[in-house]
């Protein structure tokens, strides 16, 4: 009896089209085998107007970033505490750089980037709104999407500079900047307030931010909390704000929603004590 | 509908996830056994692709008239709604009901080719049918169920054609949960067994929705 | 709708007949009991085999669970198993759902009639203990059995 081994590669793909899906010796293909004879299909991203362009970061490629991040940290790490403490560096200097550019940002007056737009679409048909602005030139440089966004005028100059009247003022008590935190700094990040901001009955130094999905983490399975990253950007933020504390996250599920996320917030006892004497207790 | 085990084979034949959900499909078989079934089928799949008869090899027409394209059959494996409103809202922005990183009420909304051009696609029994779809790194997903087909909306269709892009469908939103739920969880280690538990519970809600 | 060829294994996992059209079109081409399709058939064997012992694992009792039609890329394979041993196989195109009446009707009408109950067959094809295992070559050469079939078979080859 002949012994005729099974070559899999010498399978039928010469005899058929080019293409017979995977091939197991060969494996995952370098380019689609249909690509040939698809005709393409122009993406849209050419015909978007930039200007009313949602600016949004594609989800799957920040959580392929992020695991990357985690998988590295936890290679290097040599115990739980390690990898928190690291993850907590890593996002202790996005928290750093935050206080400035969202309070920069948010001075921005809200009805800047309206008539800008306008600005922008009119194509410098109106001077009155040139002259409001105080900018040179006919303003057609002007690039502009939401307010979040540095505005460079074709000179290179800045102009978000130019359209900032009064800035705004710095957030000294500590409910105004959780309040901040809760609101602004997390649609900044994850695109919507975070979903609860409590404070503690036991003790009153602790405050408690609640996300009900986590955005980065919500792919990973429980078990390791890979929330210190989110930890690390709000001690970050509030610590350069000059509110020292410390930042932790825990898991703390409630009904349907098993990836609830508390951040407990605990703050120095001087920061109470400046608060008390400068707010009245 | 009564999904009753989901595998998942690597490229290599080795079984990295399965999951009965029927308590009493798993009599007598431990998990050796279930490695030993996924490498069958992994086996069989190969052969299958000798086994191709003369006529089909002789006529290069009639090979190439086949259609690969899987059209998109709506809301399979997706919580249903009464409307479509009602099924984003419970769906997709619902952070509980969330299945992925998909935006929208679907996972996608295109037909689609399908890479098992050579190997089984479905294996009828006399108690339960099996589909298979292969991606096109060779990552295989099999669902077995009691009834012939997985289409909520159409029960008792007995149209072959018909029921294996239905599961197509299915099991190519599996693979979206597993690109999601197993790909992006850094603990995980390529071709190794699936142990995530969010993967898990995706599926299951997937397969609910079946029913 | 189309037929591509068609098998018949014995309790032994011989192949005791087959017969593979090439032509679409013409429903005398192709080859009986061939000895160029002796690998195709332990391979089809092998595989139909496999994917048996597969279904037999998961089968929920103890009723053997057996497989009826296996879709596959371009074509389907259809499968009838008689208690007695004897494997029917049909490989058709893939839209094809169910060809187990055709199977069970050249079991019944065919098979029966001119293998079985003829006198002059072997009743066991595997002539001797070395033959149980695959290694038999012996083939119904039965002219009555294979006219019948052909009448039976050619109207389905070209539809």
């Amino acid at each position: 009896m002949s012994q005729k081994i099974i070559l899999p590669s010498t399978s039928d793909d010469g005899i058929y089209t080019p293409s017979d899906g995977y091939e197991y010796t060969i494996g995952p293909k370098q380019s689609l085998p249909n690509e040939a004879n698809a005709t393409p299909t122009p993406s849209r991203i050419y015909s978007d107007s930039l200007m009313h362009r949602k600016q949004e970061v594609s989800l799957s490629a920040m959580a392929f970033l992020f695991q990357e991040m985690i998988a590295t940290i936890h290679r290097a790490s040599s115990s739980a505490q390690d990898f928190e403490t690291r993850l907590n560096g890593y996002g202790y200097g996005i928290g750093t750089r935050l206080v400035e550019l969202l309070n920069l940002r948010n001075s921005v007056p809200p009805n800047y980037s309206k008539s800008s737009t306008s600005n922008f679409l009119s194509n410098s048909s109106s001077a009155s709104i040139n002259e409001s602005h105080g900018s040179s030139g006919t303003g057609t440089g002007t690039i502009s999407s939401a307010s979040d966004h540095t505005h460079y005028h074709e000179n290179g100059t800045e102009s978000l500079a130019a359209v900032i009247n009064n800035m705004r003022p710095r957030d000294l008590k500590i409910l105004d900047i959780l309040q901040f935190v809760h609101g602004t700094m997390w649609t900044y990040l994850f695109g919507h307030a975070s979903d609860d901001l409590v404070k503690s009955s036991e003790r009153d130094n602790e405050y408690m931010i609640v996300d009900n999905l986590p955005m980065l983490t919500q792919f990973i399975p429980a078990g390791r909390s890979c929330d210190y990253f989110t930890c690390g950007i709000i001690q970050g933020f509030l610590d350069s704000a000059e509110f020292p504390c410390r930042v932790s996250a825990h898991s703390m599920p409630q009904g349907e929603l098993d990836q609830r996320t508390v951040y407990l917030i605990q703050f120095d006892r001087h920061v109470l004590e400046r608060d008390n004497l400068r707010f009245g207790p | 509908m009564a999904v009753r085990m989901l595998l998942v084979i690597n490229k290599s034949g080795g079984l990295i996830y399965h999951r009965s959900f029927e308590g009493d499909v798993d009599k007598g078989l431990n998990s050796n056994d279930y490695l030993i079934l996924a490498s069958i089928l992994h086996g069989s799949f190969a052969i299958a692709t000798q086994l191709t008869p003369k006529a089909l090899q002789l006529s290069q027409s009639s090979s190439k008239n086949i259609d690969y394209t899987v059209p998109y059959i709506p809301y399979v494996g997706m919580p249903r709604g009464r409307t479509s409103s009602e099924r984003s809202k419970y769906g997709a922005s619902a952070p509980q009901g969330k299945l992925g990183s998909f935006k929208g009420d679907d996972f996608f909304k295109e037909s689609f080719q399908s890479w098992n051009r050579s190997g089984v696609r479905q294996l009828c029994t006399d108690q339960f049918t099996m589909y298979i779809y292969q991606t096109m790194t060779g990552l295989k997903f099999v669902v077995a169920c009691s009834q012939g087909t997985l289409s909520p909306a159409n029960p008792s269709s007995s149209n072959n054609i018909f029921n294996i892009h239905v599961a197509d469908n299915f099991l190519r939103k599996i693979y979206c949960l597993y690109s999601d739920y197993v790909m992006k969880d850094p603990f995980y280690s390529l071709e190794m067994p699936i142990k995530s538990t969010l993967f898990d519970k995706k599926v299951k809600q997937m397969v609910d929705n079946l029913v | 709708m189309a037929i591509y060829s068609f098998w018949i294994f014995d309790k032994h996992c011989n192949c005791i007949f087959d017969r593979e059209w090439t032509l679409i079109s013409n429903s005398a081409s192709g080859t009986i009991n061939s000895k160029q399709t002796e690998e195709t058939a332990k391979l089809l064997y092998g595989m139909i085999y496999s994917l048996r012992s597969v279904t037999q694992k998961l089968s929920r009792d103890d009723t053997a669970n057996d497989v009826r039609s296996i879709s596959i890329g371009k074509y389907r394979i259809h499968t009838y198993c008689t208690a007695s041993g004897l494997w029917f196989v049909l490989l058709s195109d893939y839209k094809q759902a169910s060809y187990a009446h055709v199977l069970q009707y050249i079991h019944s009408h065919i098979y029966v009639k001119y293998v079985t109950h003829n006198i002059l067959s072997p009743y066991d094809f595997a002539a001797n203990e070395n033959e149980t295992r695959g290694q038999g070559f012996r083939k119904i050469g039965n002219r009555n059995f294979i006219s019948s079939l052909e009448a039976f078979l050619a109207p389905m080859i070209a539809q």
